[in-house]
């Protein structure tokens, strides 16, 4: 879900830059005293859930987490992913410095889309919250492999054949994000539902 | 939290040992490449950039075969860095530096860290003091 340096050409990673900024400061400006802990808690494991590699024939794929950052953090995201991408680039080299802004916004605004669309649910219930997270994992990780490969695209034609199969590599994977943000939305709702309200 | 860094601790192992090599030979000008991964799987569709050694440029990219092979054609048979990014931060370098032909050996580059708990133990400290500096300056900006 990461995107290397030297492959992107400068205009996307520029604009990539930009638009994060862009959610990073709105994010900065929205955020209140209390949701800090929560957004530190969240950006924590976003930062930890990408280091669980699964195999997955040829190459393997990692948890996101991205629609779950997003529902309990709503615009803080940006930052909570932001801080978490760019500390993953420096300790393990997972995408790199000139990506982070279009990794950031990759991975960002899916969340903020699941905020937007399903935080109002968490709240009036009337979908229950099991399908709430499942829908927002799930489409979180449909949005983030999307952007990732069109992304990918505007490398090149040689980068077209890489841009199918990461978004194949990550099918997958949005079933299974969205099964933990399920049982973890789940889980929330019953211990501490408070938490749910943006 | 502790869920997620319990299941990375029991996965990392094998996540960890998931390393990448390449392996590149010229015949003439063509450079001849193939990437595998440690459990002898080849990389498909993995990125490959190549770069002048000297000045650094970026000469050409492309992208591995179902096979994990490739084969570029350079201008010249100049001192080269192949990178293959194989995704997910699996990363392996050869290098070239045209003084022998022995200097043709593959130098087999991997970016995990060196010991994963400490890189982890890092990180999440260092967003717990980012983000305590963050929850001050909103509380001067609030004052």
């Amino acid at each position: 879900m990461h995107i290397s340096e030297g492959i992107l050409p400068l205009t996307t990673l520029a604009g990539g830059y930009a638009a994060s900024t862009v959610g990073v400061i709105t994010g900065l400006r929205k955020i209140r005293d209390e949701q800090v802990i929560r957004t530190a808690m969240m950006s924590s494991a976003f930062f930890v859930a990408s280091l669980i590699h699964i195999p997955l024939g040829p190459t393997n794929i990692h948890l996101v987490l991205n629609g779950f950052t997003g529902l309990l953090t709503g615009w803080s995201c940006f930052i909570a992913i932001g801080i978490a991408l760019f500390l993953q680039a420096l300790l393990f080299q997972f995408g790199g410095i000139t990506t982070l802004g279009i990794n950031t916004l990759n991975m960002a605004l899916p969340a903020i889309v699941c905020f937007l669309v399903f935080s109002p649910f968490l709240v009036n219930k009337k979908i229950p919250v099991v399908l709430t997270g499942f829908l927002s994992g799930f489409l979180s990780v449909f949005l983030s492999s999307l952007f990732l490969s069109l992304s990918l695209v505007t490398a090149g034609n040689p980068f077209i054949p890489a841009a199918t199969l990461v978004f194949a590599a990550n099918i997958p994977l949005m079933f299974i994000d969205g099964l933990i943000t399920a049982f973890a939305l789940q889980f929330i709702d019953t211990v501490k539902p408070e938490m749910l309200i943006p | 939290m502790f869920v997620v860094l319990m299941l990375h601790m029991f996965a990392s192992n094998d996540a960890f040992a998931h390393k990448t090599s390449l392996l590149c030979r010229f015949e003439g000008t063509a450079l001849h490449g193939e990437g595998y991964f440690s459990g002898g799987s080849p990389v498909k569709n993995g990125v490959i950039n190549i770069y002048d050694l000297k000045s650094g440029k970026r000469l050409v990219s492309t992208v591995t075969s179902d096979e994990g092979t490739f084969v570029v054609s350079l201008e010249n048979k100049v001192p080269v860095k192949v990178v293959l990014d194989a995704g997910q931060g699996h990363r392996a370098t050869w290098t070239w530096d045209g003084a022998a032909e022995q200097a043709e050996s593959a130098e087999h580059g991997h970016t995990d860290a060196e010991n994963p708990v400490i890189a982890i133990g890092s990180g999440l400290a260092l967003i717990a003091v980012l983000f305590g500096l963050l929850y001050l300056w909103k509380q001067r900006h609030a004052a």
